[in-house]
């Protein structure tokens, strides 16, 4: 048997050891639970994907990430895996303050200097710049012949924010390994050092030439998460996947850099601290309740494979969303494929969500400490994703993939935002 | 609205209840040909479910539900 038969082979046997179980720990990991014919399985090479990602808003955001992630599956049936992701950031962000017809001027987050907006314009803080790096690690590995362990561990780590994580996940396979059930637990604790530290919340924005109060240089945040889940094989070509989670966070939740807009009664700016409008710094809770509910259907239809998912998340903040997410395989031969995805997303808004306030209504807010954002992200919004992605196999057999897809958010009362993503996959 | 939340809850206890109770669905071990193609892995596209999960993290008021994030960010 040549060395080429012998590596198709083994490919083989690992590809038919993959069952149903899902992916627990996101992309990270692909948890293949213990097969029928794991004995044949020996110690393999190290498996690396590559991929760099672009994804660019026009006249805002724009982020490049290069990313590289490798495992290696033991003699004893456990996987070791890491995974590194750098992302170079740059570009303008909404900051929260409303349009208007006149010309508005904030003072940057850092405190020294100023920039404007023009009439009619969405107010963009175009200091937005920033690169993050991030590892995780993960491990699996079996406790008997139906279930094991996943661990996982993570750091990234930018300018103004650093997170630290773990999990641990219990898979148990049953019913012939036909159902397999899951129960993970995550922590992640957060530090935020807001650049020019954070803002009072409710304080009013100053000019760049008078002094800022601030609360304190950093902050913390601390969650925790619990994910159940059911996978089930219903038949030869069709399985399907369940998932509740709930997510527990304390800490400091503000954007430090988002600020509210207090207008007059005819939605004039109105002067103060110096600046030609009255901005509020945000006011998120100190806490958030989350849960979700995902369902998950891949179906082998006549040689292409139709992946359909749905989540419903909702909140303590009153954020509730729905998102349907659609992709069809179109299978050719030698490996090419073609994969058209669609996703809708809609979100209802957080309950203290506002667009801007008046000043009567700025005034109550303060006096009873109450939350505000004008966060677009935390509004009513829409977002449709539409997409393609190309699969080909090198002459090698290495797998390679480009994605293109557009990115459009539809906020209500905000302007909307298009984004183009492209990706580049290689596997080795 | 609450009562809705436990509607929808119940739902799908009452979902995963059955599913797990019909031990008569599924394959047997030789009929997994298909279950064990690279694309019918329930997360087929790890590099691309990442990537969209930490944009959607990042400009969207939700995240989570298939899986751990691999470390927020500060964006949101």
């Amino acid at each position: 048997m040549g060395v080429t038969n012998m590596k198709n082979n083994y490919r083989n046997i690992r590809n038919n050891l993959k069952t149903a179980t899902g992916t627990l720990l996101g992309a990270a990991t692909a948890i293949v639970p213990i097969s029928s014919v794991q004995a044949v399985e020996a110690s393999s090479e190290w498996e690396t994907d590559v991929a760099v990602l672009i994804y660019n808003e026009a006249d805002r955001v724009s982020a490049f990430e290069p990313a590289i992630a490798t495992k290696k599956t033991f003699d004893d049936e456990s996987v070791l895996g890491f995974k590194f992701v750098f992302d170079a950031l740059t570009g303008a962000s909404a900051n929260g303050a409303a349009t208007s017809d006149d010309v508005q001027t904030f003072t940057r987050p850092s405190g020294n200097g100023e920039y404007s907006t023009a009439a009619s314009d969405t107010p963009l803080d175009d200091t937005f710049r920033d690169t993050r790096v991030s590892l995780t690690a993960n491990y699996e590995t079996p406790v008997g012949r139906l279930n094991k362990m996943v661990y996982g561990a993570n750091i990234s780590n930018e300018y103004d924010f650093l997170s630290l994580g773990g999990s641990a996940t219990y898979l148990q396979d049953m019913n012939e390994r036909n159902t397999t059930l899951s129960a993970g637990m995550s922590f992640e604790y957060d530090s935020i050092k807001p650049v020019g530290g954070k803002p009072v919340p409710l304080s009013e924005m100053k000019a760049n030439t008078e002094t800022q109060v601030r609360d304190g240089a950093d902050d913390t945040r601390i969650m925790s998460e619990l994910l159940l889940g059911i996978t089930q094989i219903i038949d030869r070509n069709t399985l399907v996947q369940f998932n509740y989670g709930f997510a527990l966070s304390d800490g400091y939740h503000n954007d430090a850099y988002k600020v509210t807009s207090v207008l007059d009664s005819n939605g004039d700016l109105i002067a103060a601290n110096g600046l030609n409008g009255t901005y509020l710094y945000e006011n998120r809770p100190d806490s958030r309740t989350k849960h979700s509910l995902y369902g998950k259907i891949k179906h082998f239809l006549n040689g292409d494979v139709v992946d359909v998912s749905y989540r419903y998340m909702w909140d303590d903040w009153e954020v509730a969303s729905n998102t349907v997410d659609f992709h069809y395989r179109k299978n050719f031969s030698n490996g090419f494929y073609l994969e058209p995805h669609v996703r809708y997303y809609s979100q209802e808004a957080a309950e203290f969500y506002q667009y801007s306030l008046t000043d009567t209504e700025a005034t109550a807010l303060i006096a009873s400490n109450g939350n505000l954002t004008s966060d677009y992200r935390l509004g009513d919004m829409t977002a449709t994703t539409l997409g393609l992605k190309l699969g080909f196999l090198t002459p090698n057999g290495n797998e390679n993939s480009v994605r293109l897809e557009m990115y459009t958010q539809n906020p209500d009362l905000n302007e909307s935002v298009e984004a183009v993503i492209l990706q580049y996959n290689y596997s080795f | 609205m609450k009562l809705d939340k436990i509607k929808k809850v119940a739902l799908v206890i009452l979902g995963m209840s059955l599913i797990s109770a019909c031990g008569n669905l599924g394959v047997k071990p030789w009929e997994r040909d298909v279950l064990a193609r690279d694309d019918m892995a329930l997360e087929s596209a790890a590099m691309d479910s990442a990537f969209d999960d930490h944009i959607y993290f990042s400009k969207e008021a939700s995240s989570g539900g298939k899986g751990f994030g691999g470390g927020g960010c500060g964006c949101n």
